[in-house]
């Protein structure tokens, strides 16, 4: 059951892996994310307000806390809602959001976006 | 767990989130630096993205309206809707034969006797070698397969194409003798070998091949399941449940669920999903029965495509169904909009959209 890591972290005192703050924003999950699953619109606010208000690290901890906590539906749910955002945008923006820079060779970039040009069909504008 | 962290996000993290992209969204990433580059030739990145993959069901349809004179190939993904693929990086008119964990087994129109395996949502493809030295023309009849079945490997990277139809000279009948032509990936070459059967198959039958336990399975028309073990090139029987109605109106289905064979079962008012429980023991388990009241309209032309434990995908004459078992809620996918020259049936092959090469 779900449950059954939740105590062994309880259990286990020099856990680094999920901090008190987060365990307080994860485990309450399952109620709010079993009410949020009848209800579209609202899971799309809360995933807007996710991406919003949850800074890049607190988002890394929530993933990786559910990961450690084996909770698959919340890893699913993040880390979809993460790809989601992503999933259009630019190069750019996305070396931007992740904290990224390129570390191509001058010509190589050029190379590769005109080997994968089909996949830059349909992308949004930043 | 991987601690190692570029940008704001550690590795881990990232494979997660890049597991979850869209093949286009995950090609056009590699672009972003030159470790995400490399990320989607990574072995345990690959198959991330593959288990999770496995999860989403699709469905892939040759649709051909009416009003426009070519047929287009459609994708009904569970998650992200309806969109258009296109098969044209080919450079051939093809038809689809076979699918199987992302990638499509299709023969030329063109050219018989040509095949390709290829992955429609990387783009990559591979023109498999001839699998017999004489071209097929009428005096060599013993030609267009009957059955052709792919059997892709996720966890090897590795698969075999299987063409096998009744040996018959020009002129003549059947006389059992079952020719089969396996292509191994990895050695870039058919065999052939053959044996003596006498099984009878319909269209339906022929689209509907379930890759699991490392062998290709079809239901015949004779109400039992055919099976080529792959690895020593066997085939044999397995029957189907004991309790399988055998009525009028009542008419089975093999699909792969969750890597386990599969049989629907339709009848006029009920849906029946029985599960291949213990493969050795041969036991199947009910898993599910649905009833068929609020599509009742269109059971005499549904039929069930592609499915997991949580969705299934049935096709109509114009129609892609979408059954959320959880809920026990039916949605419709996709629709065609003008009338359209044959049944979506006829041509829809489960799917899933990997990252699995065909090189």
């Amino acid at each position: 059951m779900k449950f059954c890591t939740v105590k062994q972290y309880f259990d286990d005192e020099n856990n680094n892996n999920v901090t008190n703050g987060i365990a307080t924003t994860v485990i309450p999950l399952p109620n709010k994310h079993l009410k949020i699953k009848a209800n579209n619109k609202e899971m799309e606010q809360y995933e807007q307000e996710l991406l919003r208000n949850v800074m890049p690290q607190e988002l890394t901890k929530l993933i990786l806390a559910a990961n450690y906590l084996n909770f698959k539906e919340a890893l699913d749910f993040f880390c979809r809602t993460v790809a989601n955002a992503i999933q259009n945008k630019s190069v750019d923006y996305v070396r931007k959001f992740f904290g990224l820079e390129s570390d191509f060779e001058p010509g190589e970039e050029e190379k590769l976006c005109k080997e994968f040009a089909w996949s830059f069909e349909g992308v949004d504008e930043d | 767990m991987n601690s190692v962290k570029h940008g704001f996000f550690p590795d881990e993290v990232i494979f997660h989130i890049l597991a979850r992209l869209p093949v286009k969204s995950l090609f056009r990433t590699k672009t972003v630096c030159k470790l995400w580059y490399r990320l989607s030739s990574d072995k345990y990145f690959i198959q991330l993205y593959n288990e999770v993959s496995v999860k989403n069901p699709m469905v892939l349809v040759e649709v051909s309206e009416v009003s426009e004179s070519k047929s287009s190939l459609i994708c009904v993904d569970n998650l992200r809707g309806v969109s258009e693929i296109s098969l044209d990086f080919l450079n051939d008119r093809v038809k689809i034969r076979a699918s199987c964990n992302g990638l499509l087994c299709c023969s030329s129109i063109p050219d018989k006797g040509v095949y390709y395996v290829c992955n429609p949502m990387t783009r990559e493809f591979r023109l498999l070698p001839k699998s017999r030295e004489r071209p097929v023309t009428r005096f060599y009849p013993d030609g267009e397969a009957s059955l052709v079945g792919l059997a892709c490997d996720l966890w090897t990277q590795k698969f075999n194409v299987v063409l096998a139809g009744y040996h018959r000279s020009f002129g003549h009948r059947s006389d059992g003798t079952f020719i089969c032509f396996v292509f191994d990936s990895e050695l870039n070459k058919w065999r052939k070998f053959m044996s003596f059967q006498d099984y009878h198959f319909t269209h339906m039958n022929r689209n509907q091949v379930v890759f699991v336990n490392g062998s290709l399975h079809w239901l015949t028309g004779s109400s039992c399941i055919v099976v080529l073990d792959l690895d020593c090139d066997i085939w044999r029987k397995m029957s189907l449940p004991d309790k399988l109605g055998y009525g009028s109106g009542n008419r089975s289905y093999m699909l792969e669920l969750d890597s386990c064979l599969s049989l629907i079962e339709i009848s006029d008012s009920w849906m029946n999903i029985w599960v291949l429980k213990d493969y050795v023991r041969e036991e199947w388990d009910l898993a599910d029965r649905v009833s068929l009241r609020c599509i009742r309209g269109l059971v005499p032309g549904i039929f069930p495509i592609s499915q997991t434990s949580e969705y299934v995908f049935l096709a109509t004459h114009k129609q892609v169904l979408v059954y959320q078992r959880k809920n026990r809620v039916w949605k419709e996918m996709y629709s065609v909009k003008n009338g359209c020259t044959l049944p979506l049936w006829f041509s829809a092959h489960a799917f899933r959209s990997t990252i699995l090469s065909c090189h």
